[in-house]
């Protein structure tokens, strides 16, 4: 996003009419808006809209396959893995929840200790989950199959439920080529390495852990190749999961445009709640861009759901993990191992000011995601304005640590605005065909 | 794409067809010979912002090679330090380093930019990301024996 750009390109556009000879009409009036926005405030509003395209993801090849988009969709609808045959990604991200679960903290195979994060407009972000442990969204995919208190699944199970389902195994095939036979020797089903802490702390599947070792070299690079794949393949169907085209969009083109009926589509007291989201209650410091979002991390403060102060160390650990991750995009699976993805995570570092920090969630499409925040613990919008307004239960934090927050003191009718404002960045419906197992839906695109 | 103010100006004298003539290169107020001392392609730089070190060991001067400086996007700088008192370029140093801070969020970039020489005796920092509209600071850290002096510039993101 770059600031002034638009200004100057209509002040350009103005000096060659000018420059150029009379125009045959005058300029029209600037569109009336509810909300007197200055031209400062405009061009803000300029910079918020519309959603640009994807990003592209260098470190995934297959990002924008459509083939691998299908297969990915049929892996994250498929309960085989998991542990228990039960549990798939779309269990905690369900579609019919705005790819939330409605919990305060995740339920897979066991409880978890954050709120599951929507998948809506998640290929906008550069750090993955609230903790950005993952630098991708192919990488991100990896870490919950084998997490046991989320689908606790191995990636010798994996290449196991591919590898029997002929179905599957086409169109893996059909997208990465000949399944690597050399995963399927001896019997590998239930291998894994340890991961993370478990390391220190001893692997919460010991037997997992113990057939991954006894494998050898060859083996294991080659379960690792069709896990990796399967991660890629995910990724480019939540790659499709994009909704923009929100009637703050709409009004937005009503500015450039200036076409009162666009401009029309942001009511007045919405109009109030982006003056002051931009104003005073300045929520576009974190929450900037089209996607709503900076895509860093911040300590907002937030009480906690256990009581007391905060023990999630948040952004501090994902820094560790994602640096040491052999699936980083420096690494060797990525695509782009020496591309800017690469550099991003090369640079990273793991400081105490990062304790508790978490990742500012997008706000567009907020219906259905409710509760909020990593833990679940403001049980719906209402409830979030009121802290920002109040900073009630905030917990506190050490002097080396973000300060960002100021008390609001919020008005009955700001809260009502703001909470107007926000309900108008719920984007257009997403294609059906992507809310539901290829099986039983049209292909993904 | 981006438009520079200068680039966009350009524009509209393209964009109204003949217009006046470049003036010659005597009247321009730059000779050919600076010219030459222009790289190839010389990229797009912002305004060189400088400051002295908190003891005076060195001043720190920092180049955008971008501008504006972006909000919330990689960019690059060039980094020259110099000698206050000769005006050389000042190397006698075991250590350099940059980064950036917003001092009133408390808060700063969380990555190490990495300094590469490069042939003109400058360094080039890569990867640099101010992640919010304000007030952010980049320090130039420098470590010479026990010493440590720090030269420090001001730029405040707006819209």
């Amino acid at each position: 996003m770059r600031a002034g750009v638009l200004p100057w390109l209509a002040s350009a556009t103005l000096l060659i009419a000018v420059a150029c000879g009379p125009a045959p009409e005058g300029p029209a009036a600037p569109v009336e808006t509810a909300v007197p926005f200055s031209e400062a405030q405009v061009r803000r509003i300029l910079q918020m809209s519309p959603l640009p395209p994807l990003p592209a993801d260098p470190t995934n090849r297959f990002a924008d396959n459509a083939l691998a988009a299908r297969f990915g969709q049929a892996l994250f609808f498929d309960e085989r893995l998991s542990a228990d045959g039960e549990v798939s990604c779309a269990t905690c991200h369900d579609p019919k929840r705005g790819f939330t679960d409605g919990r305060q903290l995740a339920m897979g195979q066991q409880v978890g200790n954050r709120h599951t994060p929507t998948l809506w407009n998640v290929a906008h972000h550069r750090w993955l989950t609230w903790d950005g442990r993952a630098d991708s969204l192919w990488m991100q995919a990896l870490d919950p199959l084998e997490d046991t208190r989320e689908m606790g699944t191995t990636r010798g199970m994996l290449v196991r439920v591919i590898a029997d389902d002929p179905a599957l195994l086409a169109d893996y095939e059909a997208v990465f080529g000949p399944l690597n036979r050399a995963a399927l020797g001896g019997r590998p089903d239930d291998a894994r390495p340890a991961r993370g802490r478990e390391t220190a702390q001893g692997p919460a599947a010991p037997e997992a852990v113990q057939a991954w070792a006894a494998l050898d070299d060859a083996q294991r690079a080659a379960i690792d190749e069709v896990f990796v794949h399967a991660g890629k393949a995910i990724a480019a169907y939540q790659r499709l999961l994009v909704r923009g085209d929100a009637p703050f969009d709409r009004f937005v083109e009503g500015l450039r445009e200036n076409d009162a009926e666009k401009v029309g589509s942001l009511s007045p007291e919405a109009q109030r709640g982006l003056a002051l989201f931009m104003g005073r209650a300045n929520c576009v410091l974190c929450h900037s861009g089209p996607n709503f979002s900076d895509g860093e991390f911040h300590n907002n403060a937030l009480p906690t759901l256990h009581g007391g102060e905060a023990r999630d160390p948040g952004r501090f650990d994902g820094a560790r993990v994602v640096a040491g991750s052999p699936f980083n995009a420096a690494g060797s699976y990525s695509d782009d191992p020496d591309g800017p993805a690469a550099l991003r995570v090369r640079q990273l570092r793991q400081s105490s000011e990062a304790w508790g920090e978490f990742r500012t969630p997008s706000l567009r499409n907020l219906n259905h995601r409710k509760p909020f925040m990593h833990q679940g613990q403001l049980e719906d919008l209402a409830s979030v304005i009121e802290f920002y307004s109040e900073l009630e239960g905030a917990t506190g934090r050490g002097h080396h640590q973000e300060q960002v927050l100021v008390r609001l003191r919020l008005t009955v009718g700001e809260k009502r605005d703001l909470s107007a404002f926000l309900a108008a960045l719920e984007g257009s419906q997403a294609a059906p065909g992507l809310l539901a197992p290829p099986s039983q839906s049209a292909p993904g695109r | 794409m981006r438009l520079s103010i200068p680039v966009i100006l350009s524009l509209i004298t393209l964009g109204c067809g003949a217009g006046e003539q470049d003036p010659p290169a005597s009247d321009a107020g730059t000779s050919v010979a600076d010219r030459t001392d222009e790289p190839a392609s010389p990229e797009v730089r912002g305004e060189t912002l400088e400051a002295l070190s908190s003891g005076g060991m060195f001043i720190a001067r920092i180049t955008p090679l971008v501008d504006p400086m972006p909000m919330n996007e990689a960019f690059s700088v060039s980094l020259s330090l110099i000698d206050p008192e000769s005006g050389a370029p000042f190397d006698a140093y075991d250590a350099v380093s940059i980064d950036a801070r917003m001092p009133a969020h408390k808060h700063g970039m969380l990555r190490d930019v990495g300094l590469t020489p490069q042939e003109d005796g400058s360094m080039r920092a890569d990867g640099l990301l101010l992640h919010m509209y304000g007030h952010w600071e980049l320090h130039v850290d420098v470590q010479k024996g026990a010493r440590f002096e720090r030269a420090q510039v001001s730029v405040r993101l707006q819209y």
